[in-house]
């Protein structure tokens, strides 16, 4: 099954300990859900301060993670929420990412076992 | 009585069961949203990070040195909450959920400017970076792969420097011992208790000292003593011996010169008052100061600002002035050698230092100090006075005054083979022969006597010369030969 995240860049911070790993990726799947349903209402309510504010929370995640098929487009919605340009398009963006956020989860859930 | 006896001790024992239970509760269930802080003496970094996963990620990086102690907070108001806990570092988000990193970093330079914090963000915006330096900020890093090597590599770097820092504010604390008042000057007299008292008042206020005295009786101590006891001590004490700088250069000595402002001037220099800023500026030999220049320095104690050499900059500069010479700047000014203006300006808080011999029974105070410390530097085993070592002490009147018995002292230490300190170890060797003359213990007569004899001697046995350069009849010395009290 191919990979939709990896692990390498954390490992870097944490000096390769897998169980800070393991609590790291938990803290991931228990935290990102819900940051990423505060986006999705913030854009509904085309609240896009808050959008932007949020995205630039989960940013760094996302490249961390090297979220397939999220890691860039989280860049360019927080990029077009800091320049408040196509934002038309955001809530189709957004759904796309979501959808890649929550395959990695699903995956990460099971890769670890949580 | 024995069941009161022990029904106290057992209340004693649960009593301090019951303190040390608490306090055991007090130490480790204070709840700082889950985290529970010590207030220990290591290197603690706060990491202020909205993004739960990345704060986590950069505390547990962090904490790979075990020397750092790494809290994670997720909101401005924490920190700032969490201050008392002394951090030596904060990584500090721009962007938070409740105050914004500008508004946190403001705070945070207003009460707590000695720690560094750097600002670590998504914003690439140059303008943004610039003004949080210029707010305080000890860096800005923006959020990116190597952010953790970053923010790893200032941790190290600002330990080194809390480390200098550190062994900077013992060697402080050592000086200002050093300088203890009853540390620095020895002795019990009347003379130098009034001395003291003066130096007390002194360090209550930045009035400017000036300090007088002979030559050798501790100017330049007393205005140390003074400056590291005074509110000043966290600053520079900068010393300036006006005798010993040539006219042409004491300007730019004092006030310092801009590249360019003269042949040889190849770099800006800070001169003395600068350097002195918010410490104390020590003028000695200041009746030597040539009226040109006391001129100069008139103005710059009046304006409080100084102008470098070559320069068209004002600098405002606050230092306490201590000023010492060993003339009587009194006589000075109706000899017209020196300023009056500038006499009064200079005189504030007066302090004359009394010479030794004056200090009553000091000097055998100051001769067993000066002792003891050579014998303890130089690992001697420890000596001991004898009455005729104290007895010659007394009679002579130290012209080279406390620095003169120090230098004999400690020749005195190096002569004796034993562990006692004889009269025949105590050598002076003044520079006054008037003084090493009238050490002998004589009467005026036998004075008299001693320099007829000279005189006759020097004179190859003629009485006419001598009387006649003596002053005294020939009939006097004819008689003092058939006395044979030649």
């Amino acid at each position: 099954m191919e990979k939709l995240y990896s692990i390498k860049k954390i490992m870097n911070y944490i000096g390769d300990d897998k169980s800070q790993c393991k609590e790291m990726m938990k803290l991931f799947v228990n935290t990102i859900p819900s940051e990423f349903e505060d986006l999705e209402l913030a854009i509904k309510q085309k609240d896009w301060g808050k959008a932007y504010d949020i995205s630039h929370r989960i940013k760094p995640s996302m490249e961390i993670l090297m979220i397939k098929n999220a890691k860039d487009e989280c860049v360019e919605l927080h990029t077009k929420l800091h320049q408040q340009l196509d934002l038309d398009s955001l809530p189709k963006m957004f759904d796309k990412i979501h959808k890649n956020v929550k395959l990695a989860i699903i995956q990460i859930r099971q890769d670890f076992n949580l | 009585m024995q069941l009161p006896f022990t029904l106290l001790l057992s209340i004693c024992l649960g009593i301090c069961v019951l303190t040390k239970f608490f306090l055991f509760l007090g130490k480790y269930f204070v709840d700082y949203k889950n985290i529970n802080l010590t207030p220990m003496e290591s290197f603690k970094i706060f990491v202020v990070e909205d993004d739960i996963f990345y704060g986590q990620l950069l505390k547990r990086h962090l904490s790979l040195n075990p020397d750092n102690e790494v809290f994670h907070f997720e909101n401005g108001r924490d920190c700032l909450q969490n201050m008392h806990f002394k951090p030596s570092m904060i990584s500090l988000d721009y962007r938070l959920p409740d105050i914004s990193g500008m508004e946190v970093l403001k705070k945070l330079s207003e009460d707590y400017s000695h720690v560094p914090v750097i600002v670590v963000s998504g914003q690439e915006d140059i303008s943004t970076a610039v003004n949080l330096l210029k707010k305080g900020a000890y860096d800005y890093y923006i959020k990116d792969d190597n952010t953790k090597d970053r923010l790893w590599n200032a941790a190290v770097k600002i330990k080194e420097n809390r480390v200098l820092q550190d062994q900077i504010d013992k060697l402080k604390t050592e000086i200002v011992k050093k300088y203890e008042f009853g540390k620095i000057i020895k002795g019990n007299s009347k003379a130098i208790k009034n001395v003291f008292s003066l130096m007390e008042k002194a360090t209550q206020s930045n009035i400017t000292v000036s300090i007088s005295g002979e030559t050798g009786t501790g100017k330049e101590l007393v205005a140390k003593a003074i400056h590291y006891n005074s509110i000043q001590r966290k600053n520079n004490f900068v010393g300036i011996n006006v005798s010993a700088i040539p006219k042409d250069l004491i300007e730019s000595e004092m006030f310092g010169h801009e590249k360019g402002a003269f042949t040889g001037a190849s770099s800006r220099k800070i001169g003395k008052f600068e350097l002195a800023h918010n410490g104390t500026l020590f003028l000695d030999e200041i009746a030597e100061m040539d009226l040109n220049m006391q001129t100069k320095l008139l103005r710059v104690l009046q304006e409080k600002e100084i102008v470098r050499v070559g320069g068209n900059k004002t600098i405002k500069i606050k230092a306490r002035i201590i000023v010492a010479t060993n003339k009587n700047l009194a006589e000075e000014v109706q000899k017209g050698n020196f300023r009056e203006d500038l006499y009064y300006r200079l005189l504030g808080l007066p302090i004359n230092l009394p010479p030794l011999r004056d200090r009553e029974n000091d000097n055998l105070i100051l001769a067993k100090f000066f002792v003891d410390e050579f014998c303890k530097e130089n690992n001697f085993d420890k000596k001991i006075l004898t009455d005729s070592a104290k007895s010659k002490l007394t009679k002579y009147p130290y012209p080279g005054n406390v620095r003169e018995l120090r230098a004999v002292m400690e020749l005195a230490a190096v002569l004796s083979d034993t562990n006692l300190i004889e009269d025949v170890h105590i050598n002076f060797n003044s520079t006054d022969s008037l003084s090493n003359f009238i050490m002998e213990d004589l009467t005026l007569a036998e004075y008299e006597r001693k320099i007829i004899k000279f005189f006759l001697e020097k004179n190859n046995n003629n009485v006419v010369l001598t009387a006649k350069k003596l002053g005294i009849g020939k009939s006097t010395i004819y008689r003092l030969l058939k006395e044979k009290e030649l």
